[in-house]
């Protein structure tokens, strides 16, 4: 815990919503939680206007309520509706999905201003293109997390942002790479099936290629890391995931 | 040149992230239709880890944000979206009209000092960023083709300006009514913008380096947006 960074500065929270209790906003509200790990739980950076404590409880409660959960069908449903540039439709769409993509792009860009402008991009462009997406070929979350993905990836091999080790959870947590059992049980089959294959590479090595996917490591950092050479996770990643390719087609 | 055995590692690792940004371009450059299917699949492949990655908040701005964006965008002849930007308009109008009510009888603004002010048509459009906070008040005298542009609560960010775009109906391009400034008043004159188009346009503000859109079109985010009463 790095809490000389956040010294002086009055908190506010950040998390998964749905995990967000009472008594943790109590904690936030203290000055008292703060993590490293981005996402995980909770972490409190954004200041706390100056009220008191009931009015911010219910602030916050209201902030950090998740939105009804979203059945595929619904999402699709709604892409349709932005094809057609119906905007309530877009605004809700926007409602469903964007915890979900700026964790994405935050987890890889590690600063909130800049997960925000891509999550700018990603919208704008989900507006322009939601006529190109094909249900045929995955569920909207996965087109549109593919979407913020790469944008973000752009953005850091672009190397228009140096991310520093002060930004927010510079340090890439590879604790919490790997779900817990309990929360692997509400994953789809796909990822249960991912997992598996996973599960059969090297433990370095897996976490390599996690590393990369979720946080947008680059060999060279991996190389540092890991105390590899370049070449070695280079040749390490295109064989983990050559097996991962052979242990998903059987 | 990408070896055939080579795509799909090349594939892999621009879906992983981790393809150097220098052989990225070069692949991409290829535009191999078997490489992007290549990666169409990893991308498939391995998008289920995203059902890993813990939710995050964004600023609860955004959303407002994109609209705005979204707005500066003309709509196509037959886009649907026109209807409802129109929809959309009547609810801004209304708020407006709420906003600049309160404003004229705050301030004691009204339309004085100006000359015809019978004759000539007059509209009045608040541009904001939210209904409660008026950031310029500009006004149309289409008879002497001016418009005045009233810095209410207005600040450019350092080493930035404020520009001033007209979206008009049916335009294809946004185009500049220049930069505004950060107090007092602006007359601007609409010689070859005609007034009755102005009437139904849009209104927004970009944030701009200083003197302006080096490139004619916005280049910074659009931080106010209105339209006429």
């Amino acid at each position: 815990v790095r809490r000389d960074r956040f010294a002086g500065k009055p908190l506010g929270i950040r998390g998964d919503a749905a995990k967000v209790s009472q008594k943790q906003l109590l904690r936030c509200y203290k000055g008292l939680d703060v993590t490293i790990d981005v996402m995980h739980d909770l972490h409190c950076t954004e200041p706390v206007p100056n009220q008191p404590l009931g009015a911010f409880l219910a602030i916050s409660a209201a902030k950090f309520s998740a939105p009804p959960p979203q059945t595929s069908q619904t999402l699709t449903t709604l892409v349709e509706r932005v094809a057609q540039h119906d905007r309530e439709a877009f605004a809700s769409l926007y409602q469903a999905t964007s915890l979900k993509l700026f964790g994405i792009a935050l987890r890889i860009l590690k600063r909130r201003s800049w997960a925000e402008d891509v999550l700018q991009d990603v919208y704008i462009k989900v507006w322009e293109r939601a006529a190109d997406f094909d249900p045929s070929k995955g569920a909207v979350i996965s087109w549109m997390a593919t979407i913020t993905r790469n944008r973000s990836l752009d953005e850091i091999r672009r190397g228009a942002h140096v991310v520093s080790s002060e930004d927010v959870g510079g340090v890439e947590d590879i604790a919490s790479l790997e779900p817990l059992a309990s929360e692997t049980m509400e994953r789809s089959e796909e990822h249960q099936r991912l997992t598996r294959c996973l599960n059969g590479i090297e433990e370095e090595k897996r976490k390599m290629v996690l590393l990369a996917y979720h946080y947008g490591t680059s060999r060279e950092k991996l190389a540092e890391q890991f105390g590899r050479p370049v070449a070695t996770i280079k040749t390490w990643l295109r064989r983990s995931l050559e097996s991962l390719k052979e242990c998903l087609s059987t | 040149m990408i070896e055939p055995e080579d795509i799909d590692g090349i594939a892999a690792e621009i879906v992983l992230g981790t393809l150097p940004h220098d052989e990225y371009d070069e692949a991409i450059a290829l535009k191999s239709v078997k490489l992007n299917a290549a990666i169409k699949e990893w991308e498939i492949r391995l998008a289920p880890l995203n059902e890993d990655t813990p939710n995050a908040v964004p600023s609860p701005d955004l959303f407002n944000k994109i609209e705005r964006q979204l707005l500066l965008k003309p709509p196509a002849p037959n886009d649907p979206d026109r209807l409802l930007l129109a929809r959309h308009a009547q609810r801004w109008r209304i708020l407006a009209l709420a906003a600049c009510t309160a404003l004229a009888i705050i301030s004691g603004f009204a339309l004085n000092g100006s000359p015809s002010a019978e004759n000539g048509t007059r509209a009045v459009a608040v541009l904001q960023a939210t209904p409660s906070a008026p950031a310029f008040l500009v006004s149309l005298d289409s008879t002497h083709a001016t418009l005045s542009i009233q810095t209410l609560a207005a600040t450019a960010p350092a080493e930035k300006d404020y520009e001033l775009w007209i979206i008009a109906e049916g335009a294809p391009a946004p185009r500049s009514l220049g930069v505004l400034p950060s107090q007092g008043n602006r007359l601007v004159k609409l010689s070859s913008i005609d007034s009755s188009a102005i009437r139904n346009a849009t209104l927004a503000v970009s944030v701009e380096p200083r003197g302006g859109s080096p490139t004619g079109a916005p280049t910074g985010p659009v931080v106010f947006t209105g339209k006429f009463l």
